[in-house]
C-alpha cells in the first residue's frame, strides 16, 4: 500500500508527471476515429479536408500529413463524410466506434470540378489490429445479445474468456467495477458477497464489454475487471419493441414458472430531445431452478413432481430512461435513470414443509446520473474534450421473515412489495431495542407437517429468527477531460470524489434476548457512517508510426470516517502506474502491459457482524475500520492476428499478483473469533485464446479458450487464513505463507459461439414465403474444468489434505437461440425459442466436503438418524399431528419402539440431506414473442 | 388493420395467459378427522400421557383437552384442540420458549366464550425436581386466537371468603362477561410410609363469579354454593352444580338465586355437564347421562375403568369423557379422551 501526504499534493505530482506526455485516451463510453485523407489520384496528403460526423455535430479538420482525429465519438454506429472543395466527398456509412477504441479510417476523394453528390460506401474497420487498442476488451453490442441466448448483461459478460460467473481471471467476487456510460458504479459495501442492486436491461444496450488487463488509469476500484456498458441513445424518429416470453406452454417438466414482459421505445421529443425507456418485468416460479435428481421415496412430495421448489419464487421489475437533450452545437446533456427492484422466496430445506417461515429478500437499487458532454467542433485547432457527471447510487437490502405474501399477477409476479417482521426496527438500527427478543419471533420447532412426522431436522412454526438489513448510498461527481496534442496523441485527466453512506443491522437467533455469553446469542451489529473516496488520473497515449504507447498514473484514496470502534482511523491512500506499449509486426498486433491496480475493500469488513454459523468464523466478528486498499499488479502480453478478411485470433497471456487482500485472522485465542485484516496475497497466470469468425454471409463464430491457475493464502474473508506449515513428521507446526488454488480456479474453459442465419433464398416455400429462409440460430457450448473444493473429516471441522486440493467434476453446457421473422398486419416481430442447458446436462456445481459427492454417505445418514432418535424416542400417538399411519406398522394407534420409529428418522434424514442447490439449472425454455412498432 | 392488429395481441395474450404454470409441490395433509377405530363409544387419544379435563369451544367443532407432553423433557401441560369428530390434534397451546424449557408448565380448565375470549388456569413448577405445590399459578384470560396473551384475572392462591382459594376449576361462561368457576382448596397428604410420595387432595369450596370487564379484579360468591364440586353452565342464567356429600344436582338461576335439585342419584354425583335439555354427570366410576326433559337415566359403564370430567357438545349429540383404565390393584393409569354420539 502506498501512502501519500493528501490528495492535493498527489494530484499536482501527478498532473506534472503525465503533463510531460501529450496523448488520449478515450472515454470508456466513447472511442474516436482517426485517418488520413488523400487524394486518390495523386495519393498526396489533403490538407483542410473536413470531417463530419453524423452531420456535422463533430468532427476534425486534416493537417497537413492529411491526418485527422475524431476525439469522444459516442460508442455506436456513425456516419463519417470527408469533404474538400474541389473533390467529391465520400460518406463511411454505418461506422462501428466501440468505446475505448480508435477506429482508423482512410479517404480517398476523387478531384472533381463539379459539385456531385457523396459517394456513400459502407465501411468497417479493422478493431482487432489496432495497436491503439492495448486494452484487452471483449465486447457485445445490443444487437448481438438479442441474436444470442443470453438474458442479462451478466450473462453476456460472462461469455468472455477468462470469467467464472462474476469473477474474472481468477479473482474474488467483487474485484471489479462497473461502468455505465462511463460512470462508475459499485456497490462498496458487499460487492464480494451481494449483487449491484441495479439490473441495466439489455435492451437499452449499445455494448457491453469485459476489460480484463491494463485498463485505462480512469478507472479505479477493481482488481481483475471492469465491466462497461454503454447505452443508447434515443433514434430520429419513434420506434419501440415490446415481448413477451415465458414457458407456460410447456409440459409441467419444463415449465419452471417464468414470464417475462419487456416493453422498449424510444423517440425524439423535439427540440432535439431524444427519449429511450424500458421495463423489464419478470417473475419466476422457481427463481432458482436446479437440475438434481429426484428423490425416490414415494412419501417424498419431491418425488413425483421434482421439477418447481416451493417457497423459490422470484420477481424483479427493472425501468430505466434517458433523455438526450442537446444543449448547444457542442454540448449535449443526458439524464439516465435506473430503478430495479427484486425479492424472492428462498427454499430452505429445514423448511421444505412450512415454507411459510422460510426467509425472504428483497433487493432495491436505484442509479440516477446526469453526464455533460462537451466536444470540439470540427474545426477546433485546439480540440478539447470535457465530460462532468453526477451520479446518484442507493442500493437497499434486506433478507427476513415476510409478514405478507402479496398475491400475484401474472405467474408469480405480483408487482408488489415484500414486508419483513421488524423491517422497521433494522432500519433504525436500534441495536438497544433488539438487545431482547424482537417483537414477532418465536422459537422455530421440530416440524409435524413432514412425511415422517417424526421431530427431526426440519423446522416449523416459526423462523430461524435472522434479520439481515443493509443500505449504501453514494453520490459520485466525476470529471474527464481530454486536451489534443495533435492527430496522434491524446492527454486525459480528471477525477471523482464519492460520499458515500454505508448503514447495516443484523440479528441472528432474533426470538432470543441477547445472551451475556456472546457465543449463544451474539448483540445485534449495527453501523452507520459516511465513508468519502477521491481518485485523481492523468494519462496519455502516443502514436508513432505504428507503435502505441500508453501510461497513467492513478492515485486513490479513501477514508472510511467510522467511529465504530470509537476512534477515527486516517485515509488510506494508493498511487497505480499503468503502462502499455502496442506495434504491428508483419500484420500482428503485440501488445505489452503493467499495471498497478487498487480497491478499497468491501466496508462490510469493516463494521461488525453476527453470523449464525460457527462452523465458519464464529458467530460474532469484529470490523476493522484501518484496512487499506487490496491491490495487484498485472503483467501482460498479447498477440493479435488477422489471418483473413473474416477471422482473427487473440493470444493473452498475464501474470497477476494479488496483495493485501481482505482475510479473517485469529483474534485473542478464541478459535470462534476473528478479526478482518490486509492479510492475504495471491497470484494468478494465465493464457487466453480467442478466434473469431465475424458474422458474415451466413454464418460466424467465436471460440474463447482460457488456462489459468489461481492461487492465494485464503480464498475468501471468511474463511480463517489458512497459515500454517508442515514439518518432516507431518505436524503443523507455525504460520507460513502457503498458497492454494483460490475458489474460482477453473483451470481450463472453453466457450463456444456459433451465429447462423439461413439465406432467404435458401430452402422450400410455403405460399411464395420461405420456411426456413431468414431463421436465425446462435447456440453457445461451454465447456468448464471443475473449480477446487477443500475436504473436511465427517465433523467438518478439519480439512483432509491441503486446502482446495480437490476438484468438482467439469461442467457442460449447451444454449440455443432459434429465431424466426414475423409479419403481422404489418407489424414486424418475430417469434423465438431460448433453449438454456439444450442437453440437459446435470451439472454438479457443489458437493459435501466430507464425502466429495452432492448427498451424504450412507454411514453419515445413519449417524443424522440414529442421533435424532435418541433424541426423541418417545412414542407417536393417533391423535398427534406426526402419526403416520403407514408407519404403524402393527396398528395400534401408536408409533413406537426402534422397529417402527427408526425407519421414519432414516427417511427424514435422506430426505433432509438430499442434495438440490449442488446442481446446476436444468434445461431452461423461453418461447418469446416480440413486435416492433 | 389497426383493429387487426390489437385483435391479434390481445389474443395472443389471453392464450398465453391462459395455460397456468406447474405449481410446485405441496405437503400432503397427514391429518386424520375420524377417529382410528370407528364406533360409539369411539377412542380418540392414545398417548401415554394424561389426556383430561375437555372442554367444547361454543361452536361445537372442536374441543380443547389437557394434554400431557410425553415427549417434551419439561413435562408440559399443553392444551389440545381436537375436532369434534376426533383424529388429529389440530393446535396445541403451549409455551416454547427455551426459557421455558425447564419448567412445568399446566394449562387447565379452558373455557372459551361465545366471544371468543378464552379463560383458563396456568401453573407452574419452576425446575421440575421434587416439587408438589406449583410455585405460580393464575386464572388467566386471553382469546382463543391468541391464547398465550394473557392477563392475569385472579392469581393463586388468594384468600376470600373466608377461605384460602388454591386453585378454581370448571370454569364456565354464562355470558361475555360473566365467568363462574368452583373454587378448591388443595391438601397433600403423604401417600406412603416417609411421604416420599404425596397425594393431591382436591376440596371443592363453593361457586365463584368473575366480572372480565370490570378488570377482573372483583369476586363474588354464588351465595349457598357451599363444599360445590363441580360446575356447569346451562345458560346465560343457569348453572348447574354438585356439592360434595350430596346426592342431587342443583341447578341455579342467578338472577333469583332459585336452586332446585334436578335429578338425584343413588350416590354422589361429581363432574356435571349439560347441553340443552341432556346433563351428564359421574356418580362412582361410571358416567350418567340424564334426560332432564324426560327424566331417563341412562348410565354408561365401561369394564376395568375409572370416567372422569364427561363435557357435552354444545348440540349435546356428543360426549366427550377421561376414561382411565384400572389395573389389578385398582390403581388407574392416564387417562384417554373418549367420544360417545347420541340422536
Amino acid at each position: 500500500m502506498n501512502r501519500g501526504r493528501g490528495i492535493t499534493q498527489c494530484g499536482l505530482a501527478l498532473l506534472l508527471l503525465t503533463g510531460a506526455w501529450s496523448g488520449r485516451v478515450a472515454a470508456q463510453s466513447t472511442g474516436a476515429i482517426d485517418g488520413r485523407v488523400t487524394d486518390e489520384a495523386t495519393k498526396h496528403p489533403l490538407k483542410s479536408a473536413l470531417i463530419w460526423v453524423d452531420g456535422g455535430r463533430q468532427g476534425a479538420t486534416a493537417d497537413s500529413d492529411g491526418a485527422f482525429r475524431v476525439r469522444d465519438v459516442r460508442s455506436g454506429w456513425h456516419r463519417v463524410r470527408a469533404a474538400r472543395i474541389g473533390y467529391r466527398p465520400v460518406i463511411l456509412d454505418s461506422v462501428l466506434v466501440r468505446s475505448g477504441e480508435t477506429v482508423h479510417l482512410e479517404f480517398a476523394l476523387a478531384p472533381q470540378a463539379l459539385t456531385l453528390d457523396s459517394i456513400v460506401v459502407v465501411g468497417e474497420v479493422d478493431r482487432v489490429l489496432d495497436p491503439l487498442a492495448t486494452a484487452d476488451i471483449q465486447r457485445i453490442t445490443g444487437a448481438e445479445i438479442r441474436r444470442l441466448p443470453v438474458t442479462t448483461v451478466q450473462e453476456a459478460v460472462a461469455l468472455s474468456a477468462g470469467t467464472v460467473g462474476e469473477s474474472y481471471r481468477g479473482g474474488r467476487i467483487g474485484e471489479s467495477a462497473f461502468i455505465l456510460d462511463g460512470l462508475g458504479v459499485k456497490n462498496q459495501l458487499d460487492a464480494s458477497t451481494n449483487t449491484l442492486g441495479i439490473q441495466v436491461p439489455t435492451e437499452i444496450l449499445t455494448e457491453a464489454s469485459l476489460v480484463t488487463n491494463a485498463f485505462s488509469a480512469r478507472y479505479g476500484q477493481a482488481l481483475s475487471g471492469i465491466v462497461n456498458v454503454v447505452t443508447r441513445d434515443a433514434g430520429d424518429r419513434w420506434s419501440g419493441r415490446v415481448a413477451y416470453e415465458g414457458d407456460r406452454p410447456l409440459p409441467a417438466a419444463d415449465d419452471h414458472g417464468l414470464d417475462r414482459a419487456v416493453f422498449t421505445a424510444d423517440g425524439p421529443l423535439g427540440r432535439g430531445i431524444g427519449f429511450v425507456g424500458v421495463l423489464n418485468a419478470q417473475g419466476q416460479v422457481d427463481g432458482d431452478p436446479v437440475n438434481a435428481p429426484a428423490p425416490t421415496d414415494p412419501h417424498d412430495p419431491r418425488t413425483a413432481e421434482p421439477w418447481v421448489l416451493p417457497h423459490d419464487g422470484a420477481e424483479r421489475l427493472d425501468a430505466a430512461g434517458k433523455l438526450t437533450i442537446p444543449v448547444s452545437t457542442q454540448n449535449t446533456l443526458r439524464l439516465f435513470g435506473l430503478r430495479s427492484a427484486a425479492q424472492q422466496y428462498l427454499f430452505d430445506p429445514a423448511y421444505k414443509y412450512d415454507e411459510t417461515f422460510a426467509p425472504a429478500t428483497r433487493t432495491v437499487g436505484s442509479l440516477y446520473s446526469a453526464h455533460l458532454q462537451h466536444v470540439s467542433s470540427p474545426e477546433a485547432r485546439h480540440p478539447f474534450g470535457a465530460d462532468l457527471r453526477v451520479g446518484y447510487f442507493d442500493q437497499e437490502f434486506i433478507r427476513g421473515v415476510p409478514t405478507n405474501q402479496p398475491g400475484t399477477l401474472v405467474g408469480a409476479f405480483s408487482g408488489q412489495t415484500l414486508h419483513f417482521l421488524d423491517e422497521g426496527l433494522a432500519r433504525a438500527k436500534d441495536t438497544t431495542a433488539a438487545m431482547g427478543a424482537l417483537p414477532g419471533y418465536q422459537a422455530p420447532q421440530l416440524s409435524s407437517n413432514t412425511p415422517w412426522g417424526v421431530p427431526g431436522f426440519f423446522l416449523g412454526g416459526a423462523s430461524r429468527g435472522d434479520l439481515d438489513w443493509n443500505r449504501f448510498r453514494e453520490l459520485r461527481l466525476q470529471g474527464d477531460f481530454t486536451v489534443a496534442g495533435g492527430p496522434t496523441t491524446d492527454f486525459n485527466f480528471g477525477g471523482e470524489l464519492e460520499q458515500q453512506h454505508v448503514e447495516t443491522f443484523q440479528r441472528i437467533l432474533a426470538y432470543l434476548p441477547v445472551s451475556s455469553l456472546k457465543d449463544t446469542v451474539p448483540p445485534p451489529a449495527a453501523s452507520d457512517f459516511h465513508p468519502q473516496s477521491a481518485a485523481l488520473y492523468g494519462e496519455t497515449q502516443m502514436r508513432i508510426e505504428d507503435i502505441a504507447l500508453t501510461f497513467g498514473l492513478r492515485y486513490d484514496q479513501f477514508n472510511p470516517r467510522s467511529a465504530t470502534l470509537g476512534r477515527r482511523f486516517s485515509p488510506q491512500r494508493s498511487i497505480s502506474p499503468r503502462f502499455a506499449m502496442s506495434t504491428v509486426l508483419h500484420g500482428a498486433t503485440f501488445v505489452a502491459s503493467w499495471g498497478h491496480f487498487a480497491e478499497a475493500p468491501d466496508f462490510q469488513y469493516l463494521v461488525n457482524s453476527a453470523f449464525d454459523d460457527t462452523t465458519r468464523t464464529g458467530r460474532f466478528r469484529q470490523g476493522n475500520p484501518d484496512l487499506g486498499f487490496e491491490t495487484a499488479t498485472q503483467y501482460e502480453f498479447s498477440v493479435r492476428i488477422r489471418p483473413t478478411d473474416q477471422t482473427s485470433v487473440r493470444i493473452n497471456g498475464y501474470v497477476k499478483r494479488l496483495d493485501g487482500l481482505v482475510a479473517s485472522v485469529p483474534l485473542s485465542v478464541n478459535p470462534d473469533s476473528s478479526i478482518f485484516g490486509n492479510t492475504d496475497y495471491g497470484t494468478v497466470k494465465g493464457a487466453e485464446l480467442i478466434l473469431e469468425r465475424e458474422l458474415r454471409g451466413w454464418w460466424g463464430a467465436r471460440v474463447s479458450y482460457t488456462l489459468q491457475d489461481a492461487e492465494a493464502t485464503s480464498s475468501n474473508p471468511f474463511v480463517l487464513l489458512n497459515q500454517f506449515t508442515i514439518d518432516s513428521l507431518g505436524d503443523t507446526i507455525r504460520p507460513a505463507r502457503v498458497q492454494f488454488p483460490l475458489d474460482y480456479d477453473r483451470r481450463q474453459s472453453l466457450t463456444v459461439v456459433l451465429q447462423a442465419r439461413v439465406p432467404d433464398s435458401l430452402g422450400p416455400r410455403l405460399a411464395g414465403s420461405p420456411i426456413l429462409g431468414g431463421l436465425e440460430m446462435a447456440l453457445i457450448g461451454r465447456y468448464n474444468s471443475g473449480l477446487p473444493y477443500s475436504k473436511t473429516n465427517l465433523a467438518g471441522d478439519t480439512i483432509i489434505g491441503l486446502p482446495n486440493s480437490n476438484r468438482l467434476p467439469s461442467q457442460t453446457q449447451v444454449d440455443m437461440l432459434l429465431r424466426r421473422s414475423i409479419s403481422v398486419f404489418g407489424w414486424r416481430g418475430g417469434v423465438y425459442l431460448d433453449v438454456r442447458n439444450l442437453l440437459n446436462a446435470v451439472n454438479i456445481e457443489a458437493v459435501r466436503r466430507d464425502v466429495g459427492t452432492p448427498g451424504p454417505s450412507s454411514g453419515e445418514i445413519n449417524a443424522m438418524a440414529t442421533a435424532a432418535y435418541n433424541a426423541n424416542p418417545q412414542p407417536i400417538p393417533y391423535e398427534s399431528p406426526r402419526y403416520r399411519a403407514w408407519a404403524d406398522l402393527n396398528h395400534d394407534g401408536v408409533i413406537s419402539g426402534q422397529a417402527e420409529l427408526m425407519p421414519l428418522y432414516l427417511a427424514a434424514a435422506r430426505d433432509f440431506t438430499q442434495p438440490i442447490f449442488q446442481y446446476g439449472p436444468p434445461r431452461l425454455f423461453r418461447i418469446g414473442i416480440e413486435f416492433e412498432f | 388493420m389497426r383493429i387487426l392488429r390489437c385483435l391479434t395481441v390481445s389474443t395472443l395474450a389471453t392464450t398465453i395467459l391462459a395455460c397456468d404454470h406447474t405449481a410446485p409441490f405441496t405437503t400432503a395433509d397427514y391429518a386424520s378427522t375420524t377417529p382410528l377405530v370407528p364406533g360409539n363409544p369411539a377412542r380418540l387419544t392414545y398417548d401415554t400421557g394424561t389426556d383430561s379435563r375437555p372442554s367444547w369451544l361454543p361452536d361445537g367443532s372442536a374441543f380443547l383437552y389437557t394434554q400431557e407432553q410425553i415427549g417434551r423433557s419439561d413435562d408440559d401441560r399443553c392444551l389440545a384442540v381436537m375436532p369434534k369428530t376426533g383424529g388429529t390434534i389440530i393446535r396445541t397451546i403451549c409455551t416454547n420458549t427455551d426459557a421455558a424449557g425447564d419448567t412445568l408448565n399446566n394449562f387447565e380448565s379452558p373455557a372459551v366464550s361465545t366471544t371468543g375470549q378464552m379463560a383458563y388456569v396456568r401453573t407452574s413448577v419452576l425446575a421440575n425436581v421434587n416439587r408438589v405445590t406449583p410455585d405460580y399459578g393464575a386464572l388467566v384470560l386471553a382469546t382463543y386466537t391468541a391464547p398465550l396473551s394473557t392477563t392475569v384475572l385472579e392469581p393463586l392462591s388468594y384468600f376470600a371468603f373466608g377461605h384460602s382459594v388454591d386453585m378454581v376449576a370448571d370454569l364456565a361462561w354464562v355470558s361475555p362477561s360473566a365467568l363462574l368457576f368452583v373454587a378448591e382448596q388443595l391438601s397433600y397428604p403423604c401417600a406412603n410410609l416417609g411421604c416420599t410420595r404425596v397425594d393431591t387432595v382436591v376440596t371443592g369450596l363453593d361457586v365463584e363469579r368473575i366480572d372480565v370487564t370490570s378488570g377482573g379484579t372483583v369476586i363474588t360468591l354464588v351465595t349457598g354454593t357451599g363444599q360445590a364440586t363441580s360446575l356447569a353452565a346451562g345458560g346465560p342464567d343457569t348453572i348447574y352444580y354438585t356439592v360434595a356429600g350430596d346426592a342431587g344436582v342443583h341447578r341455579r338461576l342467578l338472577t333469583t338465586s332459585a336452586d332446585t335439585v334436578v335429578f338425584t342419584f343413588g350416590a354422589v354425583p361429581t363432574d356435571v355437564t349439560v347441553a340443552g335439555n341432556l346433563m351428564a354427570v359421574v356418580v362412582g366410576s361410571d358416567l350418567h347421562v340424564v334426560n332432564l326433559q324426560s327424566g331417563t337415566d341412562t348410565p354408561i359403564t365401561m369394564a376395568f375403568t375409572h370416567l372422569h370430567h364427561p363435557a357435552l357438545s354444545p348440540d349435546r349429540h356428543l360426549l366427550v369423557a377421561e376414561v382411565a383404565a384400572i389395573d389389578s390393584v385398582g390403581a388407574e393409569a392416564p387417562p384417554d379422551l373418549w367420544l360417545w354420539s347420541f340422536p
